[in-house]
């Protein structure tokens, strides 16, 4: 620090003068200082380049529900009946469903539930897209095709988010502009009338976005695939039979038959395993992949998911721990490096995501050579070993022998068989994970849409329209490949597609929401149910074929089971539904966002909108 | 002529550096890592001052006329890689070796400038007016806002000096009275603007080929309106000095009508933006303050000094952002806890009242939980907890603070001093009495009582209790009384320093945080020191405990 005194005054006050007009006369530009590190959308979101980059935050938005501890995805599975919430040493947990399943309640937390994730991120995502389509204006194109392509993929963007939210919490504010103040006075408007609109944006999305995209974005085959789905939910079969046949018969897409990719010289594998290997679900010739995420080892900070899939953690069983041999002694153990490693091959799982009985037992009871069962593609909990080093110091006989579950008395060698004693599809939860000592499942890419998908969407959609033969040939194009016996159209039920379902897209399909759409379906046209029962959209929160289908083939929610530290599942039929989360009701304090029946707040609801509200 | 000039010119240089290798040799890492960044800032701060000094008769006049500009630059640039190739034997001096490598820069500017005149009157020691205006600027502000006006003026009235005024016991008498307006600029350079966060996404070509591509996050609203936040500070004060100042103080009275407070709101998250910058609008701060100091005890051999304060502050929102009702009435911004007619501070949730007992296991499970578990307030009986079940529950910040010294000087050369003070009322998060603090199968945690049937405790829960459907943290009253600093100190006599040649000796021992008292706080320091109520550090991990510092030292001038 520097300071001088000066006592003359005329020449200094000369001075001050001409150091006062310097500061007046460039004062208005002294204060402003533009960033210098970061765009902002006055000189960013004016070029294509900029709307990409905003489409590609939209894809590692969307990207995020399938990676890390506690994948919003799981919740998906959770509130179906293919897995249950696994973690079973603390309350918090989505188990008794009736109690934590609240407005109020914590909604967004791997140890409790991600439903406020989706509300949240859903709604980041149609942001993104609203704040291309709206100042689409704004730039200049090279060409036409170029702005249709990005026009068509915000679209895309947007009806991703309206389809997922409308089947989780049914009637919700419909947001189709960046929102540029802080606006307080939103209403719902039905969950029709948005997938009506949805259906309107892609159809005319499909021809604008191009037919050949990189892997990790939007092509014109995801957004057909997308629009099937919606077409389904608004009950318009011969539409989503169109838009399914347009996939199917694209001239690129193809199921994978034969093997391929990085095991392909293994003949131990099949083309069941090549398929899921995430080394090559984007590989080159893999004609399945419809709309893929990416994630690689070697781009940390560099557009990977920090972390990777952790999908071992989350959806194998806690097999390391709490299971005897039988004579009584710990059989177990995670230590990687030692004699018989399990560990780098199974991971380090939790069982977080618990597959029930329905999709790790029932389903495959007639499996025969069908390779989505077979051995090493899939693993049942007495292919593990007994392998703690402490049995071989001790000499014990039972050291590297195959696990068991009881005694011959029946007594039951394993202390909690919700979390550590359940089989699983090791082809799908592989992930090699280097960076890990012990592995949770690392980077790699996952399946968004697959054409095995849209095989089982046009199935469903002939089914509705009781053309069972037709259904019944999709559905066996997809057990053909996995060399699985075939079906005939007397086979067909939406019992039959939803095991298909389970069995081909296990942590992969959005559980819930197909689910929900199904019941919705039901719901709408009043068809009766393989169940006997019929629904209506006038109880659905009271009587829907989503609650009827857990309870008829899971054992969890309906024989009050507790898990060992005391909390019981349970599951009401309104929890069809997700509740919208309470902190997104209370903050709208100049409008009413509605509340799903069952859930505190219900009772404030008003009439939602039934038609778009025109823009000024 | 009576002008002088003043010049002033500050510069601040500052460099930070970085430097970390985590060795893959660690049994925790399976890859090396390393990383190196360098942050340079560049300040400086110019002021032109001019001033006018004239006295005629009794009158006495001081102008004053500033010219002030600042300009803050920033400079971060960091480089990390891993996976290193052969090895990362190297670490952060050969990070081209990595396999990974990533770069991350960012350069900031800021710039403000100031223009103020002042001019002080004085008359006769007795009246004194101070009048000022200055132009405030910060280059952070909306664009039409960045500059701002504040005026204030200020009389006092030195009652003691005035002719009529006769009192041997009253030495001095000072009323002062004020009005001024100031703004405040502390936000972030650039939260007025709509950053868009630049990170990246990866592709796949058809050769199978990883491309990363860039990817923007438009994460907050613009603001183009972000203008001064304004105080408009009332002030009405006594200093007083009595019988030879061995009684000195002061008085003070206050109330500050902030406005367009500079705040980040939090958005509904149906909008997809997270929150915005934004000025709320009003908040009222009163307060007393209360300052004396006595001299006891003053004789040769023994003396005896004490200090004491005492503040106590309220304050209200009177306004926020104009969000009307049907009928007209503001509305609470319950997203951001901001209640109209309540305090900032203000804790608003559901409330603990006490921990289920055995004989009410019916009715706790009619809540889903089991006893001892917590027992949380439902207020409209309706069974669930919902936001009609939140109540305000007292307030973060202390409802009055007091402070004590005391100095004693014994037999010449022996010092004694200590300190006291206190916050008296706040509260804050002790979520420790839910017993959840980890896994007790196989994390170690602080202890703290526990419910157990033969233990019903009513205020700690039982070893991992649960929460059932409900959301709502445990708040105690956090009010304490410190005993902050005691310090003995012997000064060696003077004639004995001379024989040793020597300036000045002192001998002292001194203990600081030497205890504290507070009734309903069983746990570490209950002192916040944030709005939080949790450590300095900004944590809400309450695992820090403030160390008790011993000190014994010599002071020697030669």
């Amino acid at each position: 620090m520097k300071k001088i005194i000066n006592k003359y005054h005329k020449s200094v006050l000369r001075a001050v003068c001409v150091l006062t007009l310097l500061l007046t006369a460039c004062e208005e530009e002294f204060l402003d200082a533009d960033p210098q590190s970061f765009f902002t959308p006055s000189n960013a979101l004016n070029t294509p380049d900029g709307f990409n980059s905003l489409l590609s935050q939209a894809m590692r938005n969307l990207r995020a529900e399938y990676y890390g501890d506690g994948a919003p995805m799981i919740t998906e599975n959770i509130f179906s009946e293919v897995s249950v919430e696994g973690t079973t040493d603390k309350s918090g947990p989505a188990q008794d469903l009736n109690l934590l399943i609240l407005p109020d309640a914590n909604l967004n937390s791997a140890n409790y539930n991600r439903i406020g994730w989706f509300w949240q991120e859903f709604y980041k995502g149609i942001k993104y897209a609203n704040t291309v389509i709206g100042r689409l204006d704004d730039a200049e194109f090279d060409s036409e095709a170029q702005k249709n392509d990005i026009f068509g993929r915000a679209l895309f963007h947007r009806a991703y988010r309206y389809y997922r939210l409308t089947q989780q919490f049914g009637d919700i504010p419909l947001i189709l502009e960046e929102i540029t103040t802080p606006r307080l006075d939103f209403v719902s408007t039905t969950r029709e009338t948005i997938l009506r609109k949805m259906q309107e944006d892609l159809n005319m999305a499909v021809p604008m976005v191009n037919e050949v995209s990189n892997n990790g974005d939007i092509n014109r085959a995801a957004v057909l695939h997308l629009l099937t789905k919606v077409n389904l939910a608004l009950a318009d079969f011969d539409a989503a039979i169109a838009s399914a046949s347009q996939v199917i018969n694209d001239g690129t897409h193809a199921l994978m038959t034969s093997r391929f990719g990085i095991d392909a010289d293994d003949i131990t594998k099949d083309v069941t395993w090549d398929l899921h290997q995430v080394e090559n679900k984007s590989a080159p010739g893999n004609t399945e992949g419809i709309l893929l995420v990416i994630d690689r080892l070697g781009y940390e900070d560099n557009g990977d998911f920090s972390g990777g899939t952790s999908i071992m953690r989350q959806a194998t069983p806690l097999w390391w721990r709490f299971i005897n041999t039988p004579d009584g002694q710990n059989g177990m153990s995670d230590n990687p490096g030692i004699e018989i490693d399990q560990v780098l091959q199974y991971g380090r799982g939790i069982g977080r995501n618990r597959g029930t009985a329905y999709s790790t037992e029932q389903i495959w009871e007639n499996a025969n050579a069908d390779q989505r069962f077979k051995d090493g593609n899939w693993v049942e909990m007495e292919d593990l070993v007994y392998n703690a080093p402490s049995l071989k110091e001790a000499g014990n006989s039972f050291y590297g022998k195959n696990l068991e579950l009881y005694l011959p008395d029946g007594t039951p060698l394993c202390s909690d068989t919700i979390r550590n004693w359940y089989d699983f599809p090791q082809y799908k939860l592989y992930v090699e994970d280097p960076l890990a000592v012990k592995p949770s499942g690392g980077h790699g890419d996952w399946y968004v849409y697959r054409l095995a998908e849209t095989y089982l969407l046009r199935a469903e959609a002939y089914f509705w329209k009781g053309q069972l033969a037709l259904a019944a040939e999709d559905i066996n194009v997809v057990r053909r490949r996995v060399e699985a016996d075939e079906i005939t159209g007397a086979d067909v039920n939406i019992d039959y597609i939803l095991d298909e379902r389970a069995r081909e897209l296990y942590y992969e399909e959005n559980r819930k929401t197909e689910l929900t759409r199904i019941a919705f379906i039901f719901a709408k046209i009043g068809k009766t149910a393989y169940n006997g029962e019929t629904y209506s959209l006038d109880n659905f929160s009271q009587k829907n074929f989503w609650y009827d289908r857990i309870m008829e083939v899971t054992d969890f929610y309906n024989i009050g089971l507790k898990t060992i530290h005391g909390d019981e599942y349970t599951m009401s039929p309104y929890h069809v539904l997700w509740p919208v989360p309470a902190p997104a009701i209370n903050a709208n304090t100049q409008g009413q966002i509605n509340q799903n029946e069952g859930y505190p707040g219900a009772e404030n609801n008003i009439a939602p909108l039934t038609t778009i509200p025109e823009t000024e | 002529m009576g002008f002088s000039y003043e010049l002033g010119y500050t510069n601040r240089l500052e460099f930070s550096e970085y430097y970390n290798h985590s060795s893959a040799e660690s049994p925790s890492n399976v890859v090396g890592s390393a990383e190196r960044s360098v942050t340079k800032i560049n300040e400086w701060q110019l002021d032109n001052i001019l001033r006018w000094d004239k006295t005629i008769d009794k009158h006495t006049f001081n102008l004053m006329f500033l010219v002030y500009g600042e300009k803050y630059n920033s400079y971060f640039t960091r480089s990390r890689a891993n996976t290193f190739e052969p090895s990362d034997a190297l670490g952060y001096s050969a990070l081209e070796l990595g396999t990974v490598q990533t770069v991350d820069s960012e350069d900031v500017t800021s710039t403000g400038d100031a223009i103020m005149t002042r001019l002080n009157y004085n008359y006769d020691s007795r009246y004194l007016v101070t009048w000022t205006m200055r132009r405030d600027g910060y280059s952070a502000f909306g664009e039409n806002n960045k500059r701002a006006y504040f005026p204030s003026i200020a009389g006092a009235w030195t009652i003691s000096n005035e002719k009529f005024f006769k009192s041997e016991f009253v030495n001095f008498l000072k009323l002062r009275l004020s009005y001024g307006e100031n703004g405040n600029r502390d936000i972030g350079r650039f939260t007025a603007l709509s950053q868009l966060n630049a990170n990246k996404y990866l592709n796949v070509d058809a050769g199978g080929n990883v491309i990363t591509v860039p990817t923007f996050d438009n994460g907050t609203q613009e603001n183009t309106e972000l203008r001064w936040e304004r105080t408009k500070a009332t002030n009405l004060g006594l200093d007083f000095s009595f019988a030879d100042g061995i009684v000195e103080g002061s008085v003070e009275a206050y109330r500050n009508i902030t406005s367009d407070l500079i705040v980040t709101r939090q958005l509904p998250n149906i909008i997809g933006f997270d929150n915005v910058t934004t000025n709320l609008g009003e908040i009222e701060n009163k307060g007393l303050e209360f300052t004396l100091s006595t001299q006891n005890y003053n004789k040769e051999n023994f003396s005896w000094n004490t200090n004491f304060n005492f503040s106590l502050n309220r304050n209200k929102i009177n306004k926020l952002y104009g969000d009307l009702d049907e009928n007209g009435n503001e509305l609470d911004d319950i997203t951001n806890q901001r209640f109209i007619g309540e305090a900032t501070d203000v804790i608003w949730g559901q409330e603990a009242i006490g921990i289920w007992q055995q004989d009410e296991a019916a009715a706790a499970a009619e809540y889903g939980v089991f006893p001892g578990d917590w027992k949380i307030r439902d207020i409209d009986n309706s069974g669930d907890f919902t936001v009609d079940d939140n109540v305000f529950q007292g307030y973060r910040s202390p409802r009055f603070s007091w402070a004590m010294s005391n100095r004693f000087t014994m037999l010449k050369n022996f010092d004694f001093s200590f300190e006291v003070y206190s916050n008296w009322g706040q509260k804050r998060v002790f979520n420790e009495a839910k017993n959840r603090n980890g896994f007790i199968d196989r994390t170690n945690s602080i202890q703290t009582p526990y419910w157990t049937p033969e233990n019903p405790l009513n205020d700690y829960a039982r070893l991992f209790s649960s929460d059932g459907s409900s959301n709502f943290a445990i708040w105690r009253d956090a009010s304490f009384i410190r005993l902050s600093n005691i310090t003995l100190a012997y000064r060696l006599p003077k004639n004995l320093l001379e024989k040793l040649s020597i300036q000045s000796l002192r001998i002292y021992g001194n203990v600081r945080n030497v205890a504290v008292w507070a009734p309903n706080w069983d746990f570490y320091d209950p002192e916040p020191t944030d709005i939080d109520g949790r450590n300095s550090n900004g944590t809400t991990n309450p695992s820090l405990p403030t160390p008790r510092f011993f000190t014994v030292g010599i002071d020697l001038s030669l």
